[in-house]
């Protein structure tokens, strides 16, 4: 009896194994275009949203051992496709494309500015939608530029570009504190919140003009346009509206809580004509909103641990004592000045990229449900107060600078 | 009527006495008390065989006793024979009236060999002859005599060749059965360890022992196993693997539920637990049982290194279990399914390597799956000084070449290779082979289901295990059930001072198995002292 069952199981295994070979999503590696990164523009014919993407060249990434990949040849593939919807555009990609795009490797949306000013939540939903596309890829606006012209940037050191954006990227999350998680979920959920808007990352396209040789001998053809990360894009609902630049955006991290490192140069006491820089080590942030005579303020409260990374001229903390809480007290001040500039400028935009608005629901709902209707209003009037904690660790491996003798 | 007649069989002897029922001739028959009948019947029974010697004798002083000694050349000892057995009956300073007497004085005095028995009929004296003792007959007399000089040509002690390990005893089973059992009374010298014996096939009279420690051992169990061994009838038992057949729990199953060995200290160690071993005469292959899914990925080596190397190979070779079997098959599902699963430069890689393979990846997979099992196969069964040619051109020729041919990505080759070389991580062979199959299994699973297929098929797999038993032993024990006080030894082996007690199931019996708290440790204060005091007193 149990044979029999067991015996009955493994055919219905079977039949189903049969059954459904080659159904769905069943498809070889060798049968799909991965998509690195796509860019999204107005198209030039009217009303159509043109798609730009990058395509992996796997045989010219140069994986397989035996060196099939050239380095002459690019390892990458854009091409440009239009649609009334980003659907539509994709699947248009199939009339050029000798493979089936797979957007389980996307890592970026590139968003021309001129697109983005006019409302991105058309063209996103497809990639909340849809299950391929992954939610964790970067939502990046070109900063006077169009998508596909930024997409033709390509960088040093890494063959494929989102390769290097991502390496970018996460030197400038983890280095340098410029740049603030802006990855498509952050994005939605942050467009899906009630007193919050969304920002994206801001990136420029760089010219590079010096065609330096190195004894003629360089074979990769020359680099025509690099791209930065320049901060962040600022949204007012899906609607582009402005920029942060990267003090600014790292002002904006510092609210957030999101610095992780970073150089704060502050001027030397004493010698206003050299600096010290100083590197971050750990960094709290964080934001309280009150409602005081039914005015809202904001108390940021930042604390901040640096060790010192550099002094100009000579310096001996030991022999000047008050010069080692000087310098706290300019750190401070170089932190506040990066957090008011963000707020300030948060404010002129009137876009509450920071969630204060958000923030004050969770903790008083009843006035929110006031507040929230004329919050476009209220917000630039906000009354931002900043606290800072700035704490100066160690020197380094010396105390005082290398003293020159004369 | 046949159970009455294994009833009768089995007995606990150190030899089997009695013969198995043989289809014709003199099988019931009494020993006639004319030696000339018995004469013609015996060598009737052998059809002539030239391997069977018959000898009339003339016994004592008178010669008017005559005697027959009958024996088969080349499976006893000529020369104890002739001296213990020949030279008595023939020697003329006995002085017999009556045969009554001459059998009697051979029987208690004269037949200088340790074991001489006594038997009643002609089928039983037949089947002594042809294991190798030598039989006296008395004319005149209805019972007959079995000498024991059993000797014969066999392979001595050596290395197990297929369990071999670095540290533990080099010596391995051998295909004497009685060597066998000396092997294990040598490691258990306690007369608490206890053989029973019994013999299987109609023809073969293949010696089967079952082999356990009294009072350790769950009487259930081994009742069972000799419930088991006594419904087999068959014609003959060739190996162990023969018998593993007929006694099994799950005989439809992939996974082996009963343990095959040719190491003596894995079966003593598990004769020490509470399990029953048998011994089969002819091979070297020792079965235990009931014998649970953690021993098979279990060697003696876990046990004789120091426990935290046991323990980090013993979940190595998990590791590798899980490997040789799923590792094709997740390849297959990844690469073909989920390709967002595999970080970008990684599916870019495999995506290069594919480049220009006419086969879907699970085709490419279960051809180069079958090339390696193919290669294994050969490699096993050719002669050694070929089998290196056969890995030259099987894993470098063809694997290279598949490569450059385009019929086959490295990362592929990879896989297999690596597939292969765990599933040689499994100690033992049984399981390994079932694992080769599933592999296919699974694979299949793979190709048209992806991840899903895969998962299915291993909690297919797992439910099934879950549902065996070995002689009463849930299969996963202790793993599934849960037995915390087994966990010690299962994916991890505890030090041995915390090894106390027998594994549930089996060891309930007399569950300790020595004393608590021999952690070793620095000596205490008083301890000290003690030492000290003594060290003086030796100097005076």
């Amino acid at each position: 009896m149990p044979v029999k069952s067991m015996l009955k199981i493994v055919v219905l295994v079977l039949l189903i194994g049969i059954t459904m070979t080659g159904c769905w999503n069943r498809r070889e590696i060798e049968t799909l275009g991965f998509v690195m990164a796509v860019g999204i523009d107005q198209a030039r014919e009217g009303g159509k949203i043109q798609l730009t993407v990058h395509v992996a060249k796997p045989f010219a990434v140069g994986g397989g051992a035996d060196g099939k990949g050239t380095m002459e040849e690019k390892p990458f593939w854009v091409v440009s496709s239009t649609g009334y919807t980003v659907f539509e555009a994709v699947r248009n990609f199939l009339s050029q494309s000798p493979r089936r795009l797979f957007w389980g490797h996307n890592r970026f949306i590139l968003i021309g500015e001129e697109f983005a000013r006019k409302g991105v939540q058309d063209v996103l939903d497809t990639f909340v939608r849809d299950g391929e596309p992954r939610q964790r890829a970067w939502v990046v606006v070109a900063k006077g530029a169009r998508a596909s012209d930024l997409l033709q940037a390509e960088f040093e050191l890494e063959r494929m570009p989102s390769q290097a954006a991502m390496g970018i990227i996460q030197g400038s999350r983890t280095g340098l504190s410029t740049i603030g998680k802006s990855m498509l979920i952050d994005f939605i959920q942050k467009l899906e919140g009630e007193g919050i808007d969304p920002i994206a990352t801001r990136a420029e396209i760089v010219p590079r003009p010096q065609k330096f040789d190195i004894r003629g001998e360089l074979k990769r053809e020359k680099i025509g346009a690099s791209a930065r990360i320049t901060g962040a894009a600022v949204f007012k609902d899906d609607k582009l509206v402005g920029w942060l630049n990267k003090p600014e955006t790292r002002g904006f991290n510092w609210v957030m809580g999101k610095v992780r490192s970073g150089i704060i140069v502050i001027k030397k006491p004493g010698e206003e004509d050299r600096f010290i820089g100083l590197e971050i080590l750990r960094a709290k942030g964080g934001f309280k909103p009150e409602i005081k005579d039914g005015r809202v303020s904001v108390t940021v409260r930042v604390e901040a641990e640096a060790n010192v990374g550099d002094i100009q001229g000579f310096l001996d903390p030991l022999k000047s004592p008050g010069v080692w809480a000087s310098m706290e007290r300019r750190m401070a001040t170089v932190i506040r000045n990066e957090v008011m500039a963000a707020v300030a400028k948060a404010q002129e935009l009137d876009s509450d990229i920071f969630g204060f608005g958000a923030e004050l629901n969770r903790r008083n709902p009843k006035k929110w449900a006031e507040l929230k209707d004329r919050w476009d209003e209220e917000f630039p009037h906000v009354d931002v107060q900043v606290e800072v904690k700035a704490k100066l660790r160690r020197s380094g491996l010396v105390i005082r600078s290398t003293r020159i003798k004369r | 009527m046949l159970e009455g007649l294994w009833q009768l069989l089995f007995r606990r002897r150190r030899h089997g006495q009695d013969s198995g029922k043989t289809q014709t001739g003199p099988a019931k028959e009494q020993i006639s008390s004319k030696l000339q009948v018995n004469y013609e019947r015996i060598k009737a029974a052998f059809g002539n065989s030239p391997d069977l010697v018959l000898r009339y004798l003339e016994a004592g002083d008178q010669g008017k006793i005559s005697a027959l000694v009958v024996h088969i050349d080349g499976l006893c000892d000529k020369r104890l024979v002739s001296e213990t057995v020949v030279e008595h009956i023939t020697d003329i300073n006995h002085k017999w009236d009556s045969p009554e007497q001459a059998y009697v004085d051979l029987r208690d005095r004269l037949l200088s060999v340790s074991g001489v028995s006594e038997v009643n009929s002609l089928g039983e004296f037949i089947t002594h002859v042809a294991s190798g003792d030598c039989g006296v007959l008395v004319d005149g007399i209805t019972r007959g005599l079995a000498c024991d000089t059993r000797a014969w040509e066999h392979r001595g002690v050596e290395e197990p060749t297929t369990e071999s390990t670095i540290r533990g005893t080099k010596e391995g089973f051998v295909e004497s059965l009685r060597t066998n059992t000396s092997l294990l009374r040598r490691r258990i010298r306690d007369p608490r360890l206890w053989i029973e014996e019994l013999k299987i096939g109609r023809i073969s009279k293949t010696s089967v022992a079952i082999v356990y420690i009294s009072g350790v051992a769950e009487d259930k169990i081994v009742q069972e196993v000799r419930n088991r061994l006594r419904k087999i009838d068959v014609d003959s038992i060739q190996e162990s693997g023969h018998l593993e057949e007929f006694i099994e729990d799950a005989p439809f199953s992939p996974f082996p539920t009963i343990l095959r060995t040719e190491r003596p200290d894995k079966v003593t160690g598990a004769l020490l637990e509470g399990r029953v071993a048998l011994l089969t005469d002819g091979t070297p292959f020792a079965l235990i049982v009931p014998a649970t899914f953690t021993m098979f990925i279990t060697t003696p080596e876990d046990y004789y290194e120091r426990y935290f190397i046991g323990s980090a190979i013993r979940l190595l070779r998990i590791a590798s279990f899980f490997i040789s079997l799923t590792l094709p098959s997740l390849y297959v599902a990844i690469t073909t399914f989920h390709q967002e699963m595999l970080p970008t430069p990684l599916i870019l890689s495999i995506a290069a390597q594919r480049e220009g393979i006419p086969f879907p990846a699970v085709v490419e997979a279960v051809i180069m799956e079958l090339i390696f099992e193919v290669l294994r196969e050969a490699g096993v069964r050719l002669p050694r000084l070929v089998g290196p040619a056969v890995s030259i051109i099987g894993g470098l020729v063809l694997g290279e070449a598949a490569m450059r041919a385009g019929l086959a990505s490295p990362a592929m080759v990879m896989v297999v290779a690596f597939t292969g070389i765990a599933s040689f991580a499994t100690p033992v062979f049984s399981l390994a082979i079932g694992v080769r199959l599933l592999r296919f299994l699974l694979i299949a699973l793979a190709g048209s289901l992806g991840l899903f297929g895969v998962v299915a098929g291993m909690f297919a797999l797992l439910i099934h295990q879950i549902t065996l038993r070995s002689f009463g032993v849930p299969y996963l024990e202790p793993l599934a059930p849960v037995v915390f006080s087994d966990l010690k030894d299962a994916l991890l082996r505890a030090p041995w001072w915390a090894l106390n007690t027998r594994p549930k199931f089996v060891g309930e019996k007399e569950p300790t198995r020595q004393a608590p708290g021999l952690r070793p440790k620095p000596p205490s204060r008083e301890e000290k002292e003690v030492h000290h005091l003594e060290g003086k007193e030796g100097g005076k």
